[in-house]
């Protein structure tokens, strides 16, 4: 059984951020992005708009790399979960992380990963283009309203994980080989 | 101070210094912050005819309490100084990323002084201010400034205000750029930054912005998301943005055509948002959190233009470079618009200059010869794109024009003054006020010269006579033809106007989708800060912001005999060709009357009586 993920379609991302807002008034209670557990990527003279995030490795390498043995893997949704109270900050999670995902937060110096806010990510419920989704990799089952996307040009693509993240992710193993 | 970046940062360009002070909270509270702060600085800090482009000028850039939130759209800053263009109020808004940048750095205001002797950029990065050095950028145009800054600090994220050649060259309609093609076009801002040698702000924050209450701020942003996804105009902005609006006015007869010669526009179709969305659109883009992407990105393929990709554009530039000025040729026009965003210029403007000429020269007051040679010829997009490139310069001809319209038709002279499309100063917008009553009035009596956006009267489209009597006690106010109650509309919208822009967030959702009353406005305005506020107090706010707005143009020399709009609207019937709208000219005195009463403003001068300046706590500083 293989794990659900917030799958990405470029193309469809309008750029807004509001899941980053989104991302950070949940885990903070504060309004921001700088500490948000998934990021945008832009580039403004293309007019590409790329959302980043956690691909959920089988064998994820931050809980590998972690020596304290404060991440862990959620049993009924694979999010990587961080126990802040025996984490000391050492940061080899973000140096594991193959695709630079994992920042320290400016304050509390804790990494920043996503836990999926429990099963029901608040970045995908805040998204206006169904920019990301949670779990539907399926091109059909994941059809963007007409309006946002109206043809295919130099910024589309399959949906996908995140920059040749399907080949690293399958490298590393996936769900059913659970660290 | 919940909801607020907290700090007010103030640069002296001349000494090189700068210091930051607590925003004050009396002060928010009277005038909640963006655009309503921003003048607060400028009639408390600058004496009575202050030259726009003296050192002694103040530049105030200013992002109010809902600028970085979850709210949709919740983007939206101003920049104000006193304009070089009109001599009066100069205040411009957009949208995108940089206003919500700066409250994440901290701050609430930028309050830039004095001129600085060589050409600078100014760098926030949170508490790290710096102002380096920006000969290398003199005479680069937005897009190559915005990149260049990017890649010299080695931070695509770091958020850029920048000021393009047209600006540098004094063009006196030049606007400050953010997001590349996001204008704060009006009013010549840009033109008061390059005069005090300032060619960028560029600011970074990492902050985090505490909020009163998240809980009850949260639940009324998830209420918000579903009134707006079930609103009626939702999927028509998500795909065309403000550019619906092209087909709109010309189906009603209120296009701009050919200098507001004709209501209608026979290559409509050909030049609409539609055209646009199936043509050029490949995707939706957004500002900042906002949850209606009605911005789009546009790949144009053309052989005559080779690589245009620009954002946009909206409906005022779409109607600039084709009705306004007779040119059935899209690419032509998106062509025009991207060079207008680049050399940093406000393409209202910049489209008036250009149709009057066109104008002019239709009525033989302008010869080929005294305009460089050019055809001026309605629609001929070779004198168009000559004449956007000119007044960058001011190049020849260009140079006559890059003043505004009416310094150009006080150079021509010849009567062309009386085609001169200006209110105070101030090029009119895209739709002919006489098809439109309270547009027209709002244009009369907006405190920075002829606009629309100060009021965005939309109710006179509603046609619908019961609510008009709900809301106004009238019913005509529902119709755009009809006059009785239009001084209540414009007086009404335009608080909201100012709510909005002292808020930071859209006035297409805040004021032309009403998604939240000015009671639900206080209840959102609570959770954010935690004030006791009440919807009449936010109401009170915005009279209070359009008030102090009129003193300072009163101080300037403004009253009543100014809120007016050029001959053509008031006296010439709307001809033949112009759809329903045929035969419509625009009375204005009754509405100023109305209006006037409305506002507790004398009728005889148009300015705040003293009984109103009281109830709005602003006598002790008349």
């Amino acid at each position: 059984m293989s794990v659900r993920r917030i799958v990405v379609r470029d193309e469809l991302c309008s750029g807004c951020r509001a899941c980053q807002v989104a991302c950070v008034a949940r885990h903070d209670g504060l309004f921001g992005v700088y500490t948000a557990r998934l990021r945008i990527l832009k580039n403004e003279p293309l007019g590409s708009d790329c959302p980043r995030v956690c691909r959920l490795c089988g064998r994820a390498p931050c809980v590998a790399a972690c020596p304290t043995g404060a991440l862990y893997r959620d049993d009924t949704n694979s999010a990587v979960i961080l126990k802040t109270e025996d984490c000391n900050g050492c940061a080899r999670c973000l140096e594991a992380c193959p695709f630079g995902m994992i920042a320290l937060h400016p304050r509390t110096r804790l990494p920043l990963v996503c836990d999926l806010c429990g099963g029901a990510p608040v970045c995908v419920q805040r998204c206006p283009t169904g920019a990301i989704s949670y779990g539907e990799q399926d091109r059909e089952s994941a059809k963007p309203p007409a309006m946002h996307l109206v043809r295919p040009g130099p910024l589309s693509s399959a949906p996908h994980l995140g920059d040749g993240a399907e080949d690293i992710a399958s490298s590393i193993g996936d769900g059913d080989s659970r660290v | 101070m919940f909801s607020y970046g907290g700090l007010v940062l103030r640069v002296d360009l001349t000494q090189g210094t700068c210091f930051s002070h607590p925003t004050e909270e009396n002060l928010a509270r009277s005038f909640l912050g963006g655009r309503g702060l921003n003048v607060k600085r400028l009639w408390d800090e600058l004496p009575a005819h202050t030259d726009a482009l003296s050192p002694e000028n103040h530049l105030v850039f200013g992002a109010g309490p809902l600028v970085g939130t979850l709210f949709p759209g919740g983007a939206r800053f101003n920049v104000t100084a006193m304009s070089p263009h009109t001599g009066i109020l100069g205040d411009s808004n957009a949208g995108g990323f940089f206003g919500p940048e700066l409250k994440f750095a901290g701050y609430d205001q930028l309050i830039l002084e004095g001129r600085s002797d060589h050409p600078v950029y100014l760098l926030v990065r949170d508490d790290q201010i710096e102002l380096r050095d920006a000969r290398e950028l003199r005479g680069r145009d937005v897009w190559e400034t915005t990149l260049a800054i990017q890649q010299e600090l080695g931070d695509p994220e770091v958020q850029v205000a920048a000021i393009g050649p047209a600006a540098e060259n004094g063009v006196s309609f030049a606007g400050i750029f953010v997001n590349l093609n996001r204008a704060l076009g009006r009013t010549g801002m840009g033109t008061v930054m390059a005069a005090k040698n300032l060619k960028a702000v560029a600011v970074r924050g990492t902050g985090l912005i505490p909020v009163a209450d998240m809980t009850r701020f949260k639940e009324i942003i998830e209420r918000l998301d579903t009134i707006i996804y079930q609103h009626p105009e939702y999927e028509l902005r998500v795909r065309l943005g403000t550019t619906k609006l092209l087909k709109a006015l010309n189906d009603i007869g209120a296009l701009p055509t050919r200098h507001f010669q004709q209501g209608c526009f026979e290559h409509a179709e050909a030049v609409s948002g539609e055209s646009i969305e199936r043509l050029f659109k490949i995707k939706s883009k957004a500002c900042f959190a906002c949850t209606i992407p009605c911005s789009r990105f546009l790949v144009v393929d053309d052989p005559r233009f080779p690589s245009l990709r620009l954002e946009g554009p909206e409906y005022e530039p779409l109607a600039a470079f084709t009705a306004r000025v007779g040119n059935g040729d899209l690419a032509l026009a998106l062509k025009c618009i991207d060079l207008a965003n680049r050399y940093g210029m406000d393409a209202i403007s910049l489209s008036e200059v250009i149709s009057w000429a066109m104008e002019c020269h239709q009525r033989g007051l302008l010869s080929s010869r005294e305009a460089d040679g050019l055809d001026l010829t309605w629609g001929n997009g070779e004198a168009i794109l000559s004449l956007v490139h000119k007044v960058a310069h001011r190049e020849g001809f260009g140079d006559v024009l890059a003043d505004g319209v009416k310094k150009a038709a006080e150079r021509l002279g010849r009567g062309s003054e009386l085609i001169a499309m200006e209110g105070k100063g101030l090029e009119v917008f895209q739709a002919d006020p006489r098809a439109i009553k309270a547009y027209g009035l709002g244009n009369a009596v907006a405190s920075r010269g002829a606009d629309h956006l100060r009021s965005e009267p939309w109710f006179e489209f509603s046609n619908d006579p019961e609510e008009g009597i709900r809301r106004f006690g009238i019913p005509e106010t529902a119709f755009r033809l009809e006059y009785k109650g239009k001084g209540l509309v414009v007086k009404h919208f335009e608080e909201m106007a100012a709510i909005a822009d002292a808020l930071g967030v859209c006035k297409n959702t805040y004021n032309n989708m009403e998604v939240l009353s000015w009671d639900e406005t206080a209840d959102l305005l609570q959770a954010a800060t935690g004030w006791d506020i009440t919807g009449d107090e936010v109401q009170r706010i915005g009279e209070r912001i359009v008030n102090l707005e009129r003193l300072l143009i009163a101080r300037e020399g403004i009253t009543r005999r100014d809120d007016t709009l050029p001959r053509r609207f008031l006296q010439e019937p709307m001809p033949e060709g112009s759809g329903p709208s045929t035969g419509s000219v625009l009375e204005l005195e009754m509405m100023l009357d109305e209006y006037y009463l409305a506002r507790g403003w004398d009728p005889e001068t148009g300015l705040p009586t003293t009984e109103k300046l009281r109830e709005l706590g602003l006598h002790s500083i008349d």
